[in-house]
């Protein structure tokens, strides 16, 4: 074993619970981690703390039981299960004896609170590991003196305390130590004894959903599920145009409707980020809600981008870079290596807006009243849902209780509180408890969406073939400019240390926000899901002009195993060796190099992400109208120790398909300052009959774990479109993939 | 409002409600049988699936899209209907299988590759790709539902 590194000062604290067992709390300062600016928000104000109140991460009970709570939201990413794991493996307890239970939302007691970044399983890594060991070591002290030996000389596993060898080995059950070791002091933090990873029994063995039983039977409580004695329904009419404003309200119709209890107008919160307003038909049922709607008459003041396309917004990013945009990165003298270059090849890549397409819809459950708020939400930050709660009904904070439900699916859209703002406004207006619903053309048009972009390239090759320059302008609707935020300087629109940046010595990155009033925020993997595709097919593009393999080229950008500087999320630095490693992974667990019947093609795409590395090749089929059909996918990720296998497969399988449905068919597109796309006819969803084939290789790791939710889901789509370009010898640059694209390049 | 009597998971019962309210609104927020999903409302995602009793044959139906009315008299089985504890040899493969990611599309999935192995007790990729497509899911379970209707099937392994 090795003693513990905490990287900050953690805080325990061990106590006798309430009818007897073992409670040990863990805490850190919270504020100390990678907490997304999306998360952070209005957040992070809770700052102040005691760290010596009991945050109960686990309690062993005299029954043997153990109760390991549940600190974050689960979204589908499966940390309501990975997260126990890990506290169960150091504490060395049977799996089949842990009782999971989702925590409350309260980060005096269990830190930070959110999923975002894919920092679940990396920023818990310590502290769990902490909590699992201090109980653990308690229980052993309590069996040592028991035995009067040393605690040295015992262990502990299965659930049991254990002493001795051949016939005098003995074990003493956890259950029978408790009330002993709750007496008992706890260790130091910064030097209890973690486990090595070869002495992993949890950790690293196939665990299912701690949910399942509940999710196949109907029975498990979503969002929308929250039924709350003596609440109503609302769905709420929103401006046509984004940023619009309600001018006059005729609601007599609506309120004719038999089930109609209400018509509130909602005002917007100054940041449209938090909530955008508008007025909202409360009613007995869902359905008399939607009735009511239908009938209610709005007139709207337009917003102020309210002619504004996707035409207009893509000429706006073809002159904004033509402009010099904002220098994020400029090494060497990319002017003159570009003018030197024996060949020079020169593109445009575009990217749409994407929705998130939960299939849980946006919806929140609100009962406020004279001096207490309680919300129900299914959320990736009920931090803040209750700051957002606690402004839109001027209760303090205190008097604010959230609520964390399961959520059907999140994918950064739930980093957004809007719904919870709405559900208070709207429960105080009335008086009453409330459940605030999306419909999906509400979610689908009111989202806040992926930023579309544009991607002007060039670059330039030597007569040896060697990649001498790259010159990359980037305009996107910036989700940092619409947010608000003081920096719009593209802090994770692009990533100035992502090979190839560092990998070509005459490079530059510019960047240039662009006007509109498209809400945007984060999508699975922000920032990386445009510049992954437009990165890694530029590239393809100019091996082909080199006449070098495209896994080549790669290899030749990522160069010798070393540490490159990396200042963005999942840095400070990246391993240019892991890097190779899963490429060469991939590569060998595939066909490369092999010849393809004509009409298909495989094509290859490989990045570091978040701390992860993620390398995928992907077979597909081109048609002669131009359809593609995907028929396999390789992927090799390293993302350190894996903790649930087949959670981790499921996480790469789900950012493979939903890739996979962004580069097929995702699109959202803009039309007199709003959305055209109502529902799934317009929006279309990968379907079972597109699926692929998909083999998925893990290297075998002992770096600490990084996440996973979000590292596969860009990497697809440039290893698609490399394989379309294989297959048929015309590039695709734009996405979704196109027919036309397809056949005319 | 009309009075409307429906069979629901074996049980007579009666709602008090307007006739072009869509069964998935009565099962949800009249007999609070949240099982069933709301996902898109125009029988374009399968959350909402549930079996209609038509003679001896079940048939998957999208409850968002069927007003109650249509469904007057109808003998209706939902997720929590299905079996009495998750021991429908469906539920029993997706737990075997460890399916639902986020979960919230299972139900409807369930749903509807239970009434596909009514009509085809052994089905090939090609059958399961056809009565699936119709039930969206976001987070990829795609390929574990294939694996897991084939088990259900007594074909576990074939793939």
């Amino acid at each position: 074993m090795t003693a513990a590194q905490p990287s900050r000062r953690e805080f325990v604290k061990v106590s006798a619970a309430a009818g007897g067992g073992l409670v040990v709390a863990v805490y850190a300062p919270w504020s100390d981690g990678v907490l997304p600016a999306e998360a952070a928000g209005a957040a992070t104000t809770a700052g102040a703390a005691d760290p010596l109140r009991a945050s109960a991460f686990v309690t062993v009970h005299r029954d043997g039981a153990v109760t390991i709570m549940a600190k974050n939201p689960e979204i589908g990413q499966g940390v309501k299960t990975a997260l126990p794991m890990i506290v169960a493996d150091e504490l060395g307890v049977n799996w089949a004896d842990v009782r999971v239970e989702q925590a409350p939302y309260d980060v005096e007691r269990f830190g930070p609170q959110y999923a975002g970044g894919s920092t679940g399983v990396p920023t818990n890594w310590d502290r769990l590991r902490i909590a699992g060991a201090t109980a653990r070591e308690l229980l052993i002290a309590a069996a040592a003196a028991r035995w009067q030996v040393e605690p040295a000389a015992c262990s502990a596993h299965d659930g049991e305390v254990w002493e001795g060898e051949g016939l005098g080995l003995r074990s003493i059950p956890f259950g029978d130590l408790v009330d002993a070791a709750a007496e008992l002091d706890a260790p130091d933090p910064e030097s209890v004894p973690l486990k090595d990873a070869g002495q992993y029994t949890i950790i690293g063995t196939p665990r299912r959903d701690v949910d399942i039983q509940s999710i196949v039977t109907g029975a498990t409580e979503y969002g929308l599920d929250t039924k709350v004695p003596g609440m109503r329904y609302a769905v709420l009419e929103r401006a046509p145009t984004f940023g619009g404003r309600v001018r006059s309200v005729d609601a007599s119709r609506a309120r004719a409707v038999p089930g109609v209890r209400d018509v509130v107008e909602v005002t917007p919160l100054d940041n449209p980020a938090f909530m955008a307003g508008g007025v909202a038909v409360v009613a007995d049922s869902t359905w008399a809600a939607i009735k009511g709607r239908e009938a209610l008459h709005v007139e709207w003041e337009d917003g102020p981008h309210a002619t504004e396309s996707s035409e207009s917004l893509r000429a706006q990013f073809e002159r904004l870079t033509l402009e010099t945009g904002d220098i994020i990165r400029d090494d060497g003298d990319v002017d003159a290596a570009l003018a030197a270059a024996a060949t020079r090849l020169d593109a445009v890549y575009e990217v749409p807006f994407l929705y998130h397409a939960t299939l849980e819809p946006m919806n929140c459950v609100a009962d406020v009243r004279d001096d207490s708020c309680e919300i129900w939400a299914p959320t990736q930050v009920p931090g803040l849902c209750l700051a957002l709660a606690a402004a839109v009904t001027g209760l303090p904070r205190e008097s604010v209780t959230v609520h964390m439900l399961r959520a059907g699916g999140g994918f950064g859209r739930r980093l957004m509180a809007d719904y919870a703002a709405e559900a208070a406004f709207v429960s105080q207006a009335i008086g009453n408890p409330v459940q605030v619903v999306f419909m999906r053309e509400d979610d689908m048009r009111h989202g806040y969406y992926r930023p579309a972009g544009l991607y002007r390239l060039s670059a330039g090759v030597d007569e040896s073939g060697e990649l001498i320059a790259w010159k990359q302008h980037v305009s996107t609707t910036s989700r940092h400019a619409f947010r608000g935020d003081v920096d719009t300087a593209a802090e994770t629109e692009v990533f100035p240390d992502a090979l190839p940046a560092a990998g070509v010595p005459n490079f530059r990155l510019a960047y240039s926000p662009a006007e509109t009033s498209v809400p945007t925020g984060a999508l699975r993997g922000p920032g990386k899901n445009a510049n992954t595709f437009v990165e890694q097919c530029f590239l393809d593009e100019i091996s082909l002009a080199a006449g070098k393999d495209p896994v080549e080229i790669r290899r030749e950008i990522i160069g010798a195993p070393r540490d490159l500087p990396y200042r963005d999320h999942g840095g400070p630095t990246f391993n240019t060796g892991r890097l190779r490693k899963v490429l060469d992974l991939a590569v060998s667990r595939s066909d490369w190099g092999k010849a393809m019947p004509a009409g298909q093609g495989r094509g290859v795409a490989a990045q570091m992400m978040f701390g992860a590395y993620v390398a995928q090749i992907a077979e597909v089929s081109v048609d002669d109208d131009g359809g593609v059909r995907v028929d396999r996918v390789v992927c090799a990720v390293d993302c350190g120790i894996v903790i649930n296998p087949p959670g981790a497969r499921a996480q790469v399988e789900g950012g493979v398909l939903h890739g996979l449905s962004a580069t097929l068919h995702g699109e959202i597109t803009i039309a007199d300052g709003g959305v055209v796309e109502e529902n799934f006819d317009g929006y279309p969803l990968l379907r079972i009959d597109e699926a692929p084939k998909i083999e998925i290789h893990f290297v075998r790791s002992t770096e600490p774990p990084t996440g996973l939710g979000e590292m596969v889901f860009p990497t697809i789509m440039p290893a698609v479109a490399n394989a379309v370009s294989a297959a048929t010898g015309k590039r695709v640059r734009r996405l979704p993939i196109r027919p036309e694209d397809v056949l005319r390049g | 409002m009309s009075r409307i009597s429906l069979t629901v998971n074996g049980q007579q019962r009666t709602v008090d409600v307007e006739p072009d309210t869509p069964l998935l609104w009565v099962l949800r927020d009249t007999l609070g049988l949240t099982g069933t999903k709301y996902g898109c409302g125009r029988a374009l995602c399968g959350s909402c699936t549930v079996h209609i009793m038509n003679g001896t044959e079940r048939t998957a139906v999208r409850s968002c899209a069927m007003p109650v009315s249509v469904a007057a008299g109808a003998d209706i089985t939902t997720i929590e209907g299905l079996s009495t504890g998750g021991e429908h040899p469906v539920q029993r493969a997706w737990i075997e299988e460890d399916v639902p990611q986020c979960g919230y599309c299972q139900p409807g999935q369930i749903m509807a590759a239970a009434a596909l192995l009514e009509r085809s007790p052994k089905p090939d990729d090609k059958e399961i790709d056809e009565a699936m497509r119709g039930v969206l899911c976001r987070c990829g379970t795609h390929v574990r539902i294939r694996r897991a209707i084939h088990r259900a099937a007594g074909q576990a392994g074939d793939r």
